[in-house]
């Protein structure tokens, strides 16, 4: 006579567990997944709130004038600019600069909306461009400078 | 013998593809939340600000101006700045921070509120209302001025906040003659 093979007999998990184990394993998977990916991509810098900072430079509004080795800007909008970058071009090609290099009576902490500034910084020879830094918040790194790209910037033909 | 060889079970498979649809789709809303623009702070169109008149008073150095708000808004305040050097096209001296605090308070970072002594609201200077401000510019060093110029303010909530908004499409510049001219 054969035996029978009882199979209520053989070992192994109970469906249950094995759910809870799998889903459990699926949920610590994709939580490394997703922390390897946020990585991988570029650092968000946002300003008022959660808008990225590039939105910002949009928004942007001022006016500048260079007269006599003196440069004026006013900013007529609604954004702070913490900074600019000043583009010169001569005939050795670009050069680009902190603003506070080039003059040490910029605001420290910028230019608040409404508010002007004007110095002298010399005397530039052909063109010049004033391409506004702005300041904002990172998750990684807290407070970060943003340089925005220069279609936002203000050109002023010498 | 199909049924012996060895695979990922289906179910463990869907469950996989779900969850790297569900992490990735986690990372882009995460990435792409910050590209929703918000709505930038605007002055309604027809706000505007005019200087009726001014005068320069050279013995006791203050300058006062006669403001009139000939738009359709009320407003609650200015950024002032005056042009002192001939050879600049704009200004850039703020004078705020000079105000006679009878008709003006000074709230730091140039901007100057409008006082009314019949207003509590932040936006006190109704439409075709008149308000005088009087500076006194002793030991500025300023010299002549040649031109001033005036950026409306108002207080508006946003986002559930009073917010300052610069007007600054409504910027009005007027020359003055012979103000300090010494």
């Amino acid at each position: 006579m054969k035996k029978k093979v009882n199979a209520k007999n053989k070992e192994g998990l109970s469906p249950v567990i094995a759910t809870v184990l799998l889903i459990t394993m699926v949920v610590v998977i994709g939580l490394i997944v997703f922390l390897w990916f946020r990585s991988m991509t570029k650092e968000v810098v946002t300003k008022f709130g959660d808008e990225n900072v590039e939105l910002a430079c949009d928004k942007i509004q001022f006016s500048a004038s260079y007269d006599a080795e003196t440069l004026s800007v006013s900013n007529t909008g609604n954004v702070a600019i913490f900074s600019f970058k000043v583009k010169t071009a001569s005939e050795a090609g670009y050069s680009t600069r902190d603003i506070e290099d080039i003059s040490a009576d910029w605001p420290t902490l910028g230019l608040n909306p409404g508010n002007a500034y004007s110095a002298n910084i010399g005397s530039i020879s052909d063109q010049l461009t004033l391409i506004p830094v702005l300041i904002g918040k990172s998750e990684k790194s807290g407070r970060k400078t943003f340089v925005c790209s220069e279609k936002n910037g203000y050109e002023l033909t010498v | 013998m199909m049924k012996n060889k060895k695979g990922v079970s289906e179910m463990i498979g869907y469950i996989l593809l779900i969850s790297f649809a569900v992490v990735i789709s986690a990372v882009v809303y995460t990435w792409l939340k910050s590209y929703v623009p918000q709505d930038a702070l605007e002055c309604p169109e027809d706000v505007s600000l005019m200087l009726k008149n001014y005068s320069c008073n050279s013995a006791e150095n203050t300058l006062t101006l006669n403001i009139k708000n000939n738009g359709r808004f009320s407003v609650g305040g200015i950024f002032i700045n005056v042009r002192n050097d001939s050879a600049q096209k704009l200004a850039t001296k703020d004078i705020s921070k000079y105000v006679h605090n009878s008709t003006g308070t000074y709230l730091g970072l140039g901007t100057l509120k409008f006082k009314d002594a019949f207003s509590n609201e932040d936006n006190s200077l109704d439409p075709n209302e008149e308000i005088s401000l009087k500076f006194n510019l002793n030991n500025t060093g300023f010299g002549q001025i040649y031109s001033i110029d005036l950026n409306p303010i108002r207080w508006q909530e946003e986002d559930k906040k009073m917010q300052t908004v610069n007007c600054g499409n409504a910027k009005v510049t007027e020359q003055l003659k012979d103000c300090f001219a010494g």
